[in-house]
């Protein structure tokens, strides 16, 4: 029986040896999504050097112009973590997620820490991007820490106490945070830098809602669509967005393989001997595909609307428009993968390995903002990036197709969508026509 | 351009097809009249398939010149289309719609008249044997039953011009016998015919007049009459003398070898086909689809 079983493995494994497609699944697909994951994964947790350094976009808006604001920005400016971007308009810059953090510099906040008295700093954050307001809130704590004691000396240190109105209980464990100083924070942001692991904290002293008011910064979160729920939104508009991008990808991109499916069984031949034959097929099947996918997007956000709250209701017919070129895009990208290959399963491991990475590096998996910049400009010049922006502007952000005086539009990710559609269409009709035509 | 008025259902002069650097069809002459039954015979890789789809429109010709039904296929291939019908060598139906579905839909495809659908998907229904199953999913036909409805979809349109391409790989003798008998009705109807095979039994009944075509070319033309008096042919073959089935052989062979002619005598059997079909005979057996097969699949 063992002889048997093994002959029977060995033809197997030579079976296995031959198809390509099962080798790239097994070997090539998990090295390449686990080098774009351990990028990115390497980044958030401060792994990456130089180059590799994921930095956070800080819009800072300085109302004081006094020579103490100005040596803060200058301070935050060489930020290992922070590409701070001197901004006029901080928040709107927020509101549309242009950045995931801003810092306004209240007037007067120089002369204020110069007697002892600063005004608080107000840093407005993005709820949906979580992680790069940790970042954030990390790199600035060392920077004001040490703006702060050089001003006003230790002296601060009660203050601080006083302004965040500490209960009676927690006081002794914050005096004795305090009392670490400049260096034992430092110490302590360099275990949770990035990860926002808060295990190192006391459950009564949380590092990450309590270190705004140590450092006398007033937090605020700005919503992307007025009137949207904080906590309840974020999350899933993300999450049903990268669903919408990566998973129509891998239904039209199946769908258009019906094409090689109806090759090889021959059906496709029979067509091509009707008299109304060539392009009329390829037609025939994009409705197919467009009405497929539709109605999963449909379904999709339908559901993502009833359970999680997602303000698919706030603007419907744009929410449409968009879907509807994102379905038309990813037609195009999935006939053109139909075309190309010889054979289904030839299809399916290209366009597993294609889609996975695209939507990896395009942010439908973890935001892009946490990525290396070399990585995030990679992401933005994929397909994934502009459907997952142009989706996101409507779902959270609250964007029209055109800028307002809050908002700015999507409209460059729907001509960039549109005009990439019809690019690839042409090239699928062409390639179909060479490939699969009759005469 | 309107098709010219000719007796003539495919004329080839010269046709030539290459892939690379393979000459699939070299410098083919061929001519079909109108209502002929013509029988593609050669080997594989003789070019059958190539110049079956060079006349269906489905590939262009390199060099030649070829005119079917009068149409130019290259340039009239939407017009040709409609006129001609292809029965493939795959079974080029839907396996997840019914029979009447399928039907329904190459007829929709050929562009039959809306009032006439239901009537063509009727016949064809008929003419396949399968108006008790028309709305079960052709996934679940056997092989015979599927290449039946093969047969009929491709005639859904009424063609003047017919070619089949294989048509009766891989199925039973009952279904086979099947497709022959719906060709012989297609051929007594008047319609022309192109068959390919390598099955030379089936080229006998059905077929009027052979081409014979190896590496691109044609290398014989005629009846089975006329070929088989071809002196090649005659070399390769023993003559033949009848004798009646109560006649001693082993006695006539030594009469024959004492005359001076060097034979050897043996009972003359029938094809197993014709015994099998004797045996079981000739009813189609659909029913015995449920019984499946080793691959746990339909018979």
């Amino acid at each position: 029986m063992f002889r048997t079983a093994w002959i029977l493995a060995t033809k197997d494994l030579l079976s296995f040896s031959r198809d390509r497609t099962a080798l790239m699944l097994t070997f090539l697909l998990p090295i390449v999504l686990g080098a774009v994951f351990g990028t990115a994964m390497s980044s958030m947790s401060g792994g990456g050097s130089g180059a590799s350094t994921p930095k956070v976009e800080l819009a800072v808006e300085d109302r004081d112009m006094s020579d103490l604001s100005r040596a803060l920005v200058a301070a935050l400016q060489t930020s290992a973590g922070l590409s701070v971007e001197p901004s006029d308009g901080a928040r709107r810059r927020v509101a549309n997620g242009e950045v995931a953090c801003g810092l306004v510099i209240p007037e007067g906040y120089g002369a204020g820490l110069a007697a002892g008295d600063p005004l608080d700093l107000l840093l407005l954050c993005d709820p949906s991007q979580a992680i790069s307001q940790q970042v954030v809130l990390f790199q600035l704590a060392p920077v004001l820490l040490k703006q702060q004691l050089d001003t006003m000396g230790a002296g601060v240190m009660g203050r601080a106490l006083e302004r965040i109105d500490f209960p009676a209980p927690q006081r002794a464990l914050a005096e004795v945070a305090l009392r670490m100083s400049y260096d034992r924070i430092e110490s302590l942001l360099s275990t949770t830098e990035g990860t926002g692991d808060t295990s190192e904290a006391t459950p009564d002293f949380d590092l990450l809602s309590d270190l705004p008011g140590l450092l006398g910064l007033q937090r605020e979160d700005v919503a992307g669509r007025a009137g949207a729920d904080v906590a309840r939104n974020a999350g899933p508009s993300h999450a049903f967005a990268a669903m919408a991008v990566m998973m129509l990808l891998f239904s039209v991109v199946g769908a258009g393989g019906s094409l090689l499916q109806e090759r090889a069984q021959g059906t496709l031949t029979r067509l091509q001997l009707t008299p109304s034959a060539g392009g009329a097929v390829l037609i025939g099947k994009l409705i197919a595909i467009a009405a497929i996918a539709l109605a999963q997007l449909v379904t999709l956000f339908a559901f993502g609307a009833l359970v999680f709250g997602v303000p698919v209701a706030e603007a419907p017919a744009l929410l449409a428009l968009v879907s509807v070129i994102w379905v038309f895009l990813a037609i195009g990208i999935g006939i053109l993968f139909a075309v190309v290959c010889r054979t289904q399963k030839q299809l399916e491991g290209i366009s597993t390995l294609v889609i996975l990475v695209m939507s990896a590096v395009g942010g439908a998996w973890f935001p892009r903002e946490i990525t290396p910049e070399w990585f995030r400009a990679v992401g933005s010049v994929t397909p994934v990036a502009w459907a997952m922006d142009a989706y996101h502007g409507v779902l959270w952000y609250g964007k029209g197709i055109l800028p307002t005086a809050e908002r700015s539009g999507i409209w460059p990710q729907l001509l960039t969508m549109a005009a990439v559609a019809l690019v690839l269409l042409a090239l699928a009709f062409r390639q179909y026509r060479r490939h699969f035509g009759a005469t | 351009m309107a098709a010219s008025v000719t007796p003539f259902a495919v004329e080839v002069r010269d046709l030539c097809k290459t892939f690379g650097a393979i000459a699939a069809v070299d410098r083919l002459d061929l001519v079909v009249r109108r209502g002929e039954s013509l029988g593609l015979l050669g080997p594989n890789g003789a070019g059958k398939t190539t110049t079956l789809r060079v006349l269906s429109t489905l590939c262009a010709a390199d060099s030649g010149v070829v005119r079917v039904l009068g149409l130019d296929p290259v340039r009239e291939g939407a017009a040709l289309r409609a006129r001609i019908g292809v029965v493939p060598q795959e079974i080029a139906l839907y396996g997840e719609l019914t029979a009447r579905e399928n039907l329904r839909f190459f007829a929709r495809m050929h562009g039959v008249a809306p009032a006439r659908i239901a009537d063509r998907v009727g016949w064809a229904l008929d003419a396949a044997g399968l108006g008790e199953r028309a709305s079960s999913r052709v996934e679940s036909f056997s092989g015979g039953m599927k290449r039946r409805l093969n047969l009929v979809a491709a005639l859904l349109h009424e063609p003047e011009l017919l070619f089949l391409d294989e048509p009766t790989a891989g199925v039973d003798p009952q279904s086979r016998n099947h497709v022959f008998e719906a060709v012989e009705e297609l051929r007594r109807a008047g319609l022309t015919l192109i068959y390919t095979t390598h099955q030379l039994g089936e080229v006998e009944r059905l077929c009027d007049r052979i081409v014979v075509m190896d590496r691109g070319r044609a290398i014989a033309d005629g009846t089975l009459e006329t070929l088989s008096a071809l002196p090649q042919v005659q070399r390769s073959m023993g003559a033949g003398l009848e004798l009646h089935p109560t006649a001693d052989l082993a006695r006539a062979a030594e009469v024959l070898r004492a005359a001076g002619f060097p034979a050897t005598v043996r009972s003359a059997r029938p094809g197993l086909e014709e015994v099998f079909l004797a045996l079981t005979g000739r009813a189609l057996r659909d029913g015995d689809v449920a019984t499946g097969d080793l691959d746990g699949g339909g018979a």
